[in-house]
Protein backbone atom coordinates (compact mmCIF):
# COMPACT_ATOMS: atom_id res chain seq x y z
CA UNK A 1 0.00 0.00 0.00
CA UNK A 2 1.44 3.32 -1.10
CA UNK A 3 0.32 6.13 1.16
CA UNK A 4 0.00 9.89 0.78
CA UNK A 5 3.31 10.28 2.64
CA UNK A 6 5.05 8.02 0.12
CA UNK A 7 3.79 10.13 -2.77
CA UNK A 8 4.63 13.40 -0.99
CA UNK A 9 8.17 12.16 -0.41
CA UNK A 10 8.60 11.16 -4.04
CA UNK A 11 7.17 14.43 -5.32
CA UNK A 12 10.10 16.17 -3.63
CA UNK A 13 10.02 19.55 -1.98
CA UNK A 14 10.58 23.11 -3.05
CA UNK A 15 14.31 23.77 -3.06
CA UNK A 16 16.07 26.96 -2.00
CA UNK A 17 15.79 28.48 -5.50
CA UNK A 18 12.02 28.01 -5.61
CA UNK A 19 11.58 29.35 -2.07
CA UNK A 20 13.79 32.32 -2.85
CA UNK A 21 11.73 33.04 -5.97
CA UNK A 22 8.52 33.09 -3.89
CA UNK A 23 10.02 35.36 -1.25
CA UNK A 24 11.49 37.70 -3.88
CA UNK A 25 8.12 37.99 -5.62
CA UNK A 26 6.38 38.77 -2.34
CA UNK A 27 9.00 41.39 -1.51
CA UNK A 28 8.54 43.01 -4.92
CA UNK A 29 4.76 43.12 -4.51
CA UNK A 30 5.19 44.69 -1.10
CA UNK A 31 7.69 47.25 -2.41
CA UNK A 32 5.51 48.14 -5.41
CA UNK A 33 2.57 48.79 -3.13
CA UNK A 34 4.57 51.22 -1.03
CA UNK A 35 6.48 53.06 -3.72
CA UNK A 36 4.18 53.32 -6.79
CA UNK A 37 7.19 54.21 -8.98
CA UNK A 38 6.70 56.53 -11.95
CA UNK A 39 8.51 55.47 -15.10
CA UNK A 40 9.84 58.04 -17.51
CA UNK A 41 8.73 57.34 -21.06
CA UNK A 42 10.08 58.79 -24.28
CA UNK A 43 7.67 60.94 -26.32
CA UNK A 44 7.70 58.39 -29.15
CA UNK A 45 6.82 55.57 -26.81
CA UNK A 46 4.04 57.62 -25.23
CA UNK A 47 2.52 58.24 -28.67
CA UNK A 48 2.68 54.55 -29.55
CA UNK A 49 1.16 53.60 -26.21
CA UNK A 50 -1.61 56.15 -26.65
CA UNK A 51 -2.43 54.75 -30.10
CA UNK A 52 -2.46 51.24 -28.70
CA UNK A 53 -4.64 52.35 -25.80
CA UNK A 54 -7.13 53.92 -28.22
CA UNK A 55 -7.20 50.75 -30.33
CA UNK A 56 -7.59 48.59 -27.25
CA UNK A 57 -10.38 50.76 -25.84
CA UNK A 58 -12.14 50.72 -29.20
CA UNK A 59 -12.09 46.95 -29.48
CA UNK A 60 -12.99 46.51 -25.83
CA UNK A 61 -16.10 48.58 -26.43
CA UNK A 62 -17.11 46.46 -29.41
CA UNK A 63 -20.04 44.14 -28.84
CA UNK A 64 -18.77 41.65 -31.40
CA UNK A 65 -15.34 40.11 -31.18
CA UNK A 66 -12.82 40.75 -33.94
CA UNK A 67 -9.16 39.99 -34.56
CA UNK A 68 -7.88 42.70 -32.21
CA UNK A 69 -10.21 41.62 -29.41
CA UNK A 70 -8.61 38.19 -29.56
CA UNK A 71 -5.12 39.70 -29.62
CA UNK A 72 -5.99 41.90 -26.63
CA UNK A 73 -7.36 38.86 -24.80
CA UNK A 74 -4.06 37.09 -25.40
CA UNK A 75 -2.13 40.20 -24.28
CA UNK A 76 -0.62 40.57 -27.77
CA UNK A 77 -1.81 44.00 -28.87
CA UNK A 78 1.64 45.46 -28.19
CA UNK A 79 3.12 42.96 -30.66
CA UNK A 80 1.39 44.39 -33.73
CA UNK A 81 1.71 47.85 -35.30
CA UNK A 82 -1.16 50.36 -35.37
CA UNK A 83 -1.04 49.97 -39.18
CA UNK A 84 -2.46 46.47 -38.69
CA UNK A 85 -5.87 48.18 -38.29
CA UNK A 86 -5.65 49.23 -41.93
CA UNK A 87 -5.23 45.75 -43.38
CA UNK A 88 -8.28 44.18 -41.74
CA UNK A 89 -10.72 42.92 -44.35
CA UNK A 90 -14.37 43.19 -43.35
CA UNK A 91 -17.50 42.46 -45.36
CA UNK A 92 -15.56 39.89 -47.40
CA UNK A 93 -17.77 38.45 -50.18
CA UNK A 94 -18.47 34.88 -49.13
CA UNK A 95 -20.55 31.83 -49.74
CA UNK A 96 -21.71 31.03 -46.25
CA UNK A 97 -23.12 27.74 -45.11
CA UNK A 98 -25.02 26.05 -42.30
CA UNK A 99 -25.39 22.67 -40.67
CA UNK A 100 -28.54 21.58 -38.86
CA UNK A 101 -27.16 23.19 -35.68
CA UNK A 102 -25.36 26.39 -36.71
CA UNK A 103 -24.78 28.91 -39.48
CA UNK A 104 -21.24 30.07 -40.25
CA UNK A 105 -20.04 33.44 -41.55
CA UNK A 106 -16.64 35.10 -41.93
CA UNK A 107 -16.65 38.25 -39.83
CA UNK A 108 -13.19 39.67 -40.64
CA UNK A 109 -9.76 38.60 -41.81
CA UNK A 110 -6.14 39.62 -42.31
CA UNK A 111 -3.80 38.08 -44.85
CA UNK A 112 -0.31 39.55 -45.31
CA UNK A 113 1.20 36.97 -47.65
CA UNK A 114 2.62 34.88 -44.79
CA UNK A 115 -0.11 34.32 -42.23
CA UNK A 116 -3.88 34.48 -42.26
CA UNK A 117 -6.09 35.46 -39.33
CA UNK A 118 -9.79 34.67 -39.73
CA UNK A 119 -12.64 35.50 -37.35
CA UNK A 120 -15.71 33.32 -37.91
CA UNK A 121 -19.09 33.49 -36.20
CA UNK A 122 -21.08 30.30 -35.61
CA UNK A 123 -24.69 31.15 -34.78
CA UNK A 124 -26.92 28.46 -33.27
CA UNK A 125 -29.99 27.63 -35.34
CA UNK A 126 -31.95 25.89 -32.57
CA UNK A 127 -33.18 27.38 -29.32
CA UNK A 128 -31.91 24.48 -27.21
CA UNK A 129 -28.35 24.46 -28.63
CA UNK A 130 -25.30 25.86 -26.86
CA UNK A 131 -22.15 25.90 -29.01
CA UNK A 132 -18.74 25.09 -27.48
CA UNK A 133 -15.18 25.14 -28.84
CA UNK A 134 -13.31 22.42 -30.70
CA UNK A 135 -11.32 20.92 -27.79
CA UNK A 136 -12.38 17.33 -27.19
CA UNK A 137 -11.10 17.26 -23.58
CA UNK A 138 -10.76 20.86 -22.40
CA UNK A 139 -9.19 21.37 -18.99
CA UNK A 140 -11.39 24.37 -18.30
CA UNK A 141 -14.69 24.25 -20.21
CA UNK A 142 -15.95 27.59 -18.99
CA UNK A 143 -12.62 29.44 -19.12
CA UNK A 144 -12.24 28.31 -22.74
CA UNK A 145 -15.41 30.19 -23.66
CA UNK A 146 -13.82 33.58 -23.07
CA UNK A 147 -12.70 36.00 -20.38
CA UNK A 148 -16.22 36.68 -19.11
CA UNK A 149 -16.32 33.07 -17.90
CA UNK A 150 -12.82 32.92 -16.42
CA UNK A 151 -14.04 33.23 -12.83
CA UNK A 152 -17.28 31.31 -13.33
CA UNK A 153 -18.19 28.95 -10.52
CA UNK A 154 -20.47 26.95 -12.83
CA UNK A 155 -19.56 23.91 -14.86
CA UNK A 156 -20.54 24.10 -18.51
CA UNK A 157 -23.57 21.82 -18.12
CA UNK A 158 -24.92 23.96 -15.28
CA UNK A 159 -24.35 27.12 -17.30
CA UNK A 160 -26.16 25.64 -20.32
CA UNK A 161 -29.05 24.60 -18.07
CA UNK A 162 -29.19 28.11 -16.61
CA UNK A 163 -29.48 29.49 -20.17
CA UNK A 164 -32.28 27.07 -21.04
CA UNK A 165 -30.08 24.93 -23.31
CA UNK A 166 -30.06 21.16 -23.20
CA UNK A 167 -27.86 20.28 -26.18
CA UNK A 168 -24.14 21.06 -26.17
CA UNK A 169 -22.70 21.07 -29.69
CA UNK A 170 -18.98 21.14 -30.43
CA UNK A 171 -17.83 23.33 -33.33
CA UNK A 172 -14.74 22.49 -35.34
CA UNK A 173 -13.26 23.97 -38.50
CA UNK A 174 -11.02 22.35 -41.10
CA UNK A 175 -9.42 23.75 -44.20
CA UNK A 176 -10.57 21.81 -47.24
CA UNK A 177 -7.21 22.41 -48.95
CA UNK A 178 -5.33 20.88 -46.01
CA UNK A 179 -7.60 17.85 -46.13
CA UNK A 180 -6.50 17.40 -49.73
CA UNK A 181 -2.83 17.49 -48.73
CA UNK A 182 -2.20 21.18 -49.50
CA UNK A 183 -1.02 23.91 -47.12
CA UNK A 184 -3.90 24.85 -44.85
CA UNK A 185 -4.96 27.95 -42.94
CA UNK A 186 -6.02 26.26 -39.67
CA UNK A 187 -3.03 26.11 -37.32
CA UNK A 188 -4.58 27.39 -34.13
CA UNK A 189 -8.04 28.27 -32.92
CA UNK A 190 -9.34 30.44 -30.10
CA UNK A 191 -12.98 30.96 -29.32
CA UNK A 192 -15.35 33.02 -27.22
CA UNK A 193 -19.06 32.74 -26.56
CA UNK A 194 -20.83 36.04 -27.20
CA UNK A 195 -23.89 37.23 -25.31
CA UNK A 196 -26.31 36.21 -28.10
CA UNK A 197 -25.03 32.63 -28.05
CA UNK A 198 -22.79 32.95 -31.11
CA UNK A 199 -19.49 31.11 -30.81
CA UNK A 200 -16.79 33.27 -32.39
CA UNK A 201 -13.55 31.64 -33.47
CA UNK A 202 -10.23 33.17 -34.46
CA UNK A 203 -8.25 30.87 -36.71
CA UNK A 204 -4.62 31.56 -37.53
CA UNK A 205 -2.61 29.77 -40.17
CA UNK A 206 0.48 29.84 -42.35
CA UNK A 207 -0.11 30.46 -46.04
CA UNK A 208 3.04 31.78 -47.70
CA UNK A 209 2.44 33.10 -51.21
CA UNK A 210 3.00 36.21 -53.28
CA UNK A 211 -0.24 35.74 -55.23
CA UNK A 212 -2.59 38.73 -55.08
CA UNK A 213 -5.47 36.67 -53.70
CA UNK A 214 -5.91 33.65 -51.48
CA UNK A 215 -9.04 31.52 -52.00
CA UNK A 216 -10.10 29.59 -48.89
CA UNK A 217 -12.73 26.91 -48.43
CA UNK A 218 -13.48 25.89 -44.85
CA UNK A 219 -15.42 22.86 -43.68
CA UNK A 220 -17.46 23.69 -40.57
CA UNK A 221 -18.41 20.76 -38.34
CA UNK A 222 -20.99 20.66 -35.56
CA UNK A 223 -21.15 17.58 -33.35
CA UNK A 224 -23.45 17.09 -30.34
CA UNK A 225 -21.29 16.15 -27.33
CA UNK A 226 -23.17 12.94 -26.72
CA UNK A 227 -22.76 11.72 -30.30
CA UNK A 228 -19.59 10.61 -32.03
CA UNK A 229 -20.69 11.29 -35.62
CA UNK A 230 -21.07 14.82 -36.95
CA UNK A 231 -23.75 15.68 -39.50
CA UNK A 232 -22.49 16.82 -42.91
CA UNK A 233 -20.26 19.88 -42.52
CA UNK A 234 -21.16 23.30 -43.86
CA UNK A 235 -18.86 24.85 -46.45
CA UNK A 236 -17.74 28.45 -46.08
CA UNK A 237 -15.87 29.89 -49.09
CA UNK A 238 -14.27 33.29 -49.63
CA UNK A 239 -11.23 34.93 -51.20
CA UNK A 240 -8.86 37.18 -49.25
CA UNK A 241 -6.75 39.96 -50.72
CA UNK A 242 -3.02 39.61 -50.06
CA UNK A 243 -1.96 42.91 -48.48
CA UNK A 244 1.67 41.73 -48.82
CA UNK A 245 4.65 42.10 -46.50
CA UNK A 246 6.25 45.53 -46.54
CA UNK A 247 10.06 45.05 -46.48
CA UNK A 248 12.74 42.39 -46.19
CA UNK A 249 16.42 42.25 -45.19
CA UNK A 250 18.98 39.41 -45.43
CA UNK A 251 22.25 38.74 -43.64
CA UNK A 252 25.46 39.70 -45.44
CA UNK A 253 27.57 36.92 -43.95
CA UNK A 254 27.41 33.51 -42.29
CA UNK A 255 28.63 32.52 -38.82
CA UNK A 256 29.78 29.27 -37.22
CA UNK A 257 28.27 28.33 -33.86
CA UNK A 258 31.02 25.89 -32.92
CA UNK A 259 29.60 24.77 -29.56
CA UNK A 260 26.43 23.46 -31.15
CA UNK A 261 28.07 22.31 -34.38
CA UNK A 262 26.27 24.41 -37.00
CA UNK A 263 26.89 27.27 -39.39
CA UNK A 264 24.11 29.81 -39.85
CA UNK A 265 24.25 30.54 -43.56
CA UNK A 266 21.42 33.04 -43.92
CA UNK A 267 19.06 35.11 -41.79
CA UNK A 268 16.05 36.80 -43.41
CA UNK A 269 13.60 39.19 -41.74
CA UNK A 270 10.37 40.18 -43.46
CA UNK A 271 8.12 42.94 -42.13
CA UNK A 272 4.35 43.14 -41.86
CA UNK A 273 2.13 45.18 -39.52
CA UNK A 274 1.19 41.89 -37.83
CA UNK A 275 4.59 40.21 -37.36
CA UNK A 276 8.23 40.31 -38.30
CA UNK A 277 8.78 36.97 -40.00
CA UNK A 278 12.20 35.45 -39.37
CA UNK A 279 13.88 32.67 -41.30
CA UNK A 280 17.22 31.20 -40.21
CA UNK A 281 18.96 28.72 -42.47
CA UNK A 282 21.69 26.60 -40.90
CA UNK A 283 23.87 23.61 -41.78
CA UNK A 284 25.42 21.01 -39.51
CA UNK A 285 29.22 21.33 -39.61
CA UNK A 286 30.13 19.17 -36.58
CA UNK A 287 27.83 16.13 -36.34
CA UNK A 288 28.99 15.16 -32.82
CA UNK A 289 28.46 18.61 -31.35
CA UNK A 290 25.07 18.90 -33.06
CA UNK A 291 24.00 15.43 -31.85
CA UNK A 292 24.58 16.60 -28.26
CA UNK A 293 21.83 19.22 -28.73
CA UNK A 294 19.35 16.31 -29.13
CA UNK A 295 17.58 18.28 -31.90
CA UNK A 296 16.81 20.94 -29.30
CA UNK A 297 18.75 23.73 -31.00
CA UNK A 298 16.82 26.96 -31.35
CA UNK A 299 18.11 30.44 -32.14
CA UNK A 300 16.99 33.40 -30.08
CA UNK A 301 16.99 36.94 -31.45
CA UNK A 302 18.56 39.40 -29.00
CA UNK A 303 18.22 43.17 -28.83
CA UNK A 304 21.11 45.55 -28.26
CA UNK A 305 20.88 44.93 -24.51
CA UNK A 306 21.12 41.17 -24.89
CA UNK A 307 17.44 40.67 -24.09
CA UNK A 308 15.38 38.22 -26.10
CA UNK A 309 13.15 39.94 -28.67
CA UNK A 310 9.47 39.28 -27.97
CA UNK A 311 7.55 36.82 -30.13
CA UNK A 312 5.06 38.06 -32.69
CA UNK A 313 1.29 37.89 -32.56
CA UNK A 314 1.22 34.47 -34.16
CA UNK A 315 3.50 33.28 -31.35
CA UNK A 316 4.68 30.19 -33.14
CA UNK A 317 7.82 28.80 -34.67
CA UNK A 318 9.36 25.61 -35.93
CA UNK A 319 12.65 24.03 -36.95
CA UNK A 320 12.72 21.47 -39.72
CA UNK A 321 14.91 19.92 -42.39
CA UNK A 322 15.55 22.14 -45.40
CA UNK A 323 16.40 19.29 -47.73
CA UNK A 324 17.08 15.60 -47.83
CA UNK A 325 20.80 15.79 -46.99
CA UNK A 326 20.09 15.52 -43.25
CA UNK A 327 22.42 18.47 -42.64
CA UNK A 328 20.42 21.53 -43.69
CA UNK A 329 17.73 23.01 -41.46
CA UNK A 330 15.54 26.07 -41.36
CA UNK A 331 14.02 27.80 -38.35
CA UNK A 332 10.91 29.89 -38.96
CA UNK A 333 9.30 32.08 -36.35
CA UNK A 334 7.52 35.36 -35.93
CA UNK A 335 8.86 38.25 -33.89
CA UNK A 336 7.20 41.41 -32.65
CA UNK A 337 6.19 43.68 -35.57
CA UNK A 338 8.72 46.45 -36.26
CA UNK A 339 8.32 49.85 -37.92
CA UNK A 340 11.82 49.46 -39.38
CA UNK A 341 13.81 46.31 -39.84
CA UNK A 342 17.18 46.33 -38.04
CA UNK A 343 20.57 46.83 -39.70
CA UNK A 344 22.08 44.13 -37.47
CA UNK A 345 20.62 41.11 -35.69
CA UNK A 346 22.18 39.07 -32.91
CA UNK A 347 21.47 35.36 -32.64
CA UNK A 348 22.14 33.17 -29.62
CA UNK A 349 21.99 29.39 -29.78
CA UNK A 350 19.63 27.91 -27.18
CA UNK A 351 18.67 24.39 -26.23
CA UNK A 352 14.92 24.17 -25.77
CA UNK A 353 15.16 20.90 -23.78
CA UNK A 354 17.97 21.68 -21.36
CA UNK A 355 17.48 25.47 -21.54
CA UNK A 356 21.23 26.09 -21.66
CA UNK A 357 22.62 28.72 -24.00
CA UNK A 358 25.30 28.52 -26.67
CA UNK A 359 27.42 31.22 -28.26
CA UNK A 360 26.22 34.49 -29.77
CA UNK A 361 26.91 36.06 -33.19
CA UNK A 362 25.87 39.34 -34.76
CA UNK A 363 24.89 39.61 -38.43
CA UNK A 364 24.82 42.70 -40.62
CA UNK A 365 21.60 42.92 -42.62
CA UNK A 366 20.91 44.57 -45.98
CA UNK B 1 -5.80 41.67 4.05
CA UNK B 2 -2.42 43.25 4.74
CA UNK B 3 0.63 42.41 2.68
CA UNK B 4 2.11 40.71 5.77
CA UNK B 5 -0.95 38.45 6.10
CA UNK B 6 -0.85 37.65 2.40
CA UNK B 7 2.88 36.86 2.55
CA UNK B 8 2.42 34.64 5.62
CA UNK B 9 -0.26 32.54 3.91
CA UNK B 10 1.81 32.20 0.76
CA UNK B 11 4.98 31.21 2.62
CA UNK B 12 2.96 28.58 4.50
CA UNK B 13 1.77 27.06 1.23
CA UNK B 14 5.09 27.18 -0.64
CA UNK B 15 5.41 23.37 -0.73
CA UNK B 16 1.88 23.00 -2.09
CA UNK B 17 2.54 25.61 -4.77
CA UNK B 18 5.68 23.73 -5.70
CA UNK B 19 3.96 20.35 -5.97
CA UNK B 20 1.02 21.71 -7.97
CA UNK B 21 3.38 23.49 -10.39
CA UNK B 22 5.55 20.36 -10.56
CA UNK B 23 2.58 18.23 -11.52
CA UNK B 24 1.82 20.52 -14.46
CA UNK B 25 5.14 21.87 -15.73
CA UNK B 26 8.41 20.02 -16.26
CA UNK B 27 10.83 22.97 -16.49
CA UNK B 28 11.82 24.66 -13.24
CA UNK B 29 11.94 28.07 -14.96
CA UNK B 30 8.33 27.61 -16.11
CA UNK B 31 7.26 26.58 -12.59
CA UNK B 32 8.81 29.70 -11.09
CA UNK B 33 7.21 31.86 -13.80
CA UNK B 34 3.81 30.32 -13.10
CA UNK B 35 4.07 30.89 -9.36
CA UNK B 36 5.35 34.46 -9.76
CA UNK B 37 2.48 35.33 -12.08
CA UNK B 38 0.02 33.62 -9.73
CA UNK B 39 1.22 35.66 -6.77
CA UNK B 40 1.07 38.87 -8.77
CA UNK B 41 -2.53 38.19 -9.88
CA UNK B 42 -3.62 37.04 -6.45
CA UNK B 43 -2.10 40.16 -4.87
CA UNK B 44 -3.74 42.49 -7.37
CA UNK B 45 -7.17 40.88 -7.03
CA UNK B 46 -7.06 40.13 -3.32
CA UNK B 47 -9.81 42.70 -2.72
CA UNK B 48 -12.23 40.41 -4.57
CA UNK B 49 -11.69 37.64 -2.05
CA UNK B 50 -14.58 37.95 0.40
CA UNK B 51 -13.27 35.52 2.96
CA UNK B 52 -9.61 35.10 3.86
CA UNK B 53 -10.25 31.42 4.63
CA UNK B 54 -10.56 30.72 0.92
CA UNK B 55 -7.22 32.31 0.01
CA UNK B 56 -5.41 29.00 -0.42
CA UNK B 57 -8.12 27.43 -2.58
CA UNK B 58 -8.24 30.59 -4.67
CA UNK B 59 -4.47 30.83 -5.13
CA UNK B 60 -4.23 27.20 -6.23
CA UNK B 61 -6.99 27.75 -8.77
CA UNK B 62 -5.10 30.74 -10.19
CA UNK B 63 -1.90 28.67 -10.28
CA UNK B 64 -3.58 25.86 -12.24
CA UNK B 65 -4.82 28.43 -14.77
CA UNK B 66 -1.33 29.94 -15.03
CA UNK B 67 0.15 26.50 -15.66
CA UNK B 68 -2.40 26.03 -18.45
CA UNK B 69 -1.41 29.39 -19.92
CA UNK B 70 2.23 28.35 -20.00
CA UNK B 71 1.35 24.96 -21.50
CA UNK B 72 -0.66 26.69 -24.22
CA UNK B 73 2.21 29.11 -24.91
CA UNK B 74 4.75 26.29 -25.04
CA UNK B 75 2.55 24.45 -27.49
CA UNK B 76 2.63 27.48 -29.74
CA UNK B 77 6.42 27.81 -29.78
CA UNK B 78 7.46 24.16 -29.61
CA UNK B 79 6.73 21.93 -32.57
CA UNK B 80 4.98 18.98 -30.95
CA UNK B 81 6.44 16.42 -33.34
CA UNK B 82 9.93 17.45 -32.19
CA UNK B 83 9.33 16.68 -28.53
CA UNK B 84 11.85 14.14 -27.21
CA UNK B 85 10.67 10.76 -25.96
CA UNK B 86 9.88 10.65 -22.25
CA UNK B 87 12.93 9.86 -20.16
CA UNK B 88 12.73 6.42 -18.63
CA UNK B 89 13.58 5.85 -15.00
CA UNK B 90 14.53 9.50 -14.53
CA UNK B 91 11.92 10.12 -11.84
CA UNK B 92 11.02 8.26 -8.68
CA UNK B 93 8.35 5.68 -9.57
CA UNK B 94 5.48 7.17 -7.56
CA UNK B 95 5.97 10.63 -8.98
CA UNK B 96 6.38 9.22 -12.49
CA UNK B 97 3.22 7.16 -12.06
CA UNK B 98 1.25 10.18 -10.88
CA UNK B 99 2.56 12.38 -13.67
CA UNK B 100 1.67 9.75 -16.25
CA UNK B 101 -2.03 10.15 -15.44
CA UNK B 102 -4.22 12.40 -17.52
CA UNK B 103 -4.65 15.75 -15.75
CA UNK B 104 -8.34 15.02 -15.13
CA UNK B 105 -7.30 12.25 -12.76
CA UNK B 106 -3.93 13.59 -11.60
CA UNK B 107 -5.10 16.88 -10.14
CA UNK B 108 -7.93 15.55 -7.93
CA UNK B 109 -5.56 12.91 -6.53
CA UNK B 110 -2.79 15.43 -5.90
CA UNK B 111 -5.05 17.96 -4.24
CA UNK B 112 -7.08 15.51 -2.15
CA UNK B 113 -4.69 12.74 -1.18
CA UNK B 114 -1.34 14.51 -1.26
CA UNK B 115 -2.24 18.09 -0.34
CA UNK B 116 -5.13 17.11 1.92
CA UNK B 117 -7.84 19.46 0.66
CA UNK B 118 -11.48 18.40 1.15
CA UNK B 119 -13.51 17.36 -1.88
CA UNK B 120 -15.47 20.64 -1.80
CA UNK B 121 -12.28 22.66 -2.13
CA UNK B 122 -10.89 20.43 -4.85
CA UNK B 123 -14.15 20.84 -6.79
CA UNK B 124 -13.87 24.62 -6.47
CA UNK B 125 -10.23 24.61 -7.57
CA UNK B 126 -10.93 22.46 -10.61
CA UNK B 127 -14.30 24.01 -11.56
CA UNK B 128 -16.07 20.67 -11.57
CA UNK B 129 -18.91 19.25 -9.42
CA UNK B 130 -18.03 17.28 -6.27
CA UNK B 131 -19.34 14.05 -7.81
CA UNK B 132 -16.94 14.49 -10.71
CA UNK B 133 -14.02 14.94 -8.31
CA UNK B 134 -14.96 11.72 -6.53
CA UNK B 135 -15.38 9.69 -9.71
CA UNK B 136 -12.12 11.00 -11.13
CA UNK B 137 -10.29 10.15 -7.91
CA UNK B 138 -11.68 6.64 -8.03
CA UNK B 139 -10.61 6.17 -11.64
CA UNK B 140 -7.23 7.77 -10.95
CA UNK B 141 -6.63 5.38 -8.07
CA UNK B 142 -7.49 2.45 -10.27
CA UNK B 143 -5.04 3.63 -12.90
CA UNK B 144 -2.30 4.16 -10.29
CA UNK B 145 -2.96 0.70 -8.89
CA UNK B 146 -2.60 -0.76 -12.38
CA UNK B 147 0.66 1.12 -12.99
CA UNK B 148 2.24 0.42 -9.61
CA UNK B 149 0.70 -3.04 -9.23
CA UNK B 150 -0.31 -2.39 -5.64
CA UNK B 151 -3.01 -0.53 -3.74
CA UNK B 152 -2.64 3.22 -3.25
CA UNK B 153 -3.98 5.49 -0.51
CA UNK B 154 -6.04 4.16 2.34
CA UNK B 155 -9.77 4.59 1.72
Amino acid sequence: MKTSDDFRRDMGSAGPAFEASVRRTLAQLHANEEEHPVKKLSTGLVIVLCILAIITAAVAAASQWGIFDFLSYRGQMNQVLPAAQQIVQTQVPQQSGATVYAAFTLREAIYDGEKSYLVLAATPLKENVMLVGPDTHPEDWMGDLGPQFADSELCVADYAHQQGKDLLVRVNIADNAAMQGLEGCVNSMDCVLEADGSLVLMIAGNQSTSAAELPIELLCYTTPLDESAAPAPATLSFTLANTQTTASVSSKQSAVFADCGVEVTRVVLTASPMNTYARIEFTVTDADAYAKTDDGLWFEFLDENGQRLPSGASGEGSVGPAGEDGLSYVQKESLIAMEQLPKTVTLRGYNCWEKNRYETHTFEME
Amino acid sequence: MTSDDFARHIIDMTQTLYRVACSQLSASADREDAVQETLRKAWEKRGRLRDERYLRTWVIRILINECHNIQRREKRVTPMEALPPAASGAQPPLKAALLSLDERFRMPILLYYIEGYPVEDVAAMLHVPKGTVKSRMARGREKLRDILMEEVFES
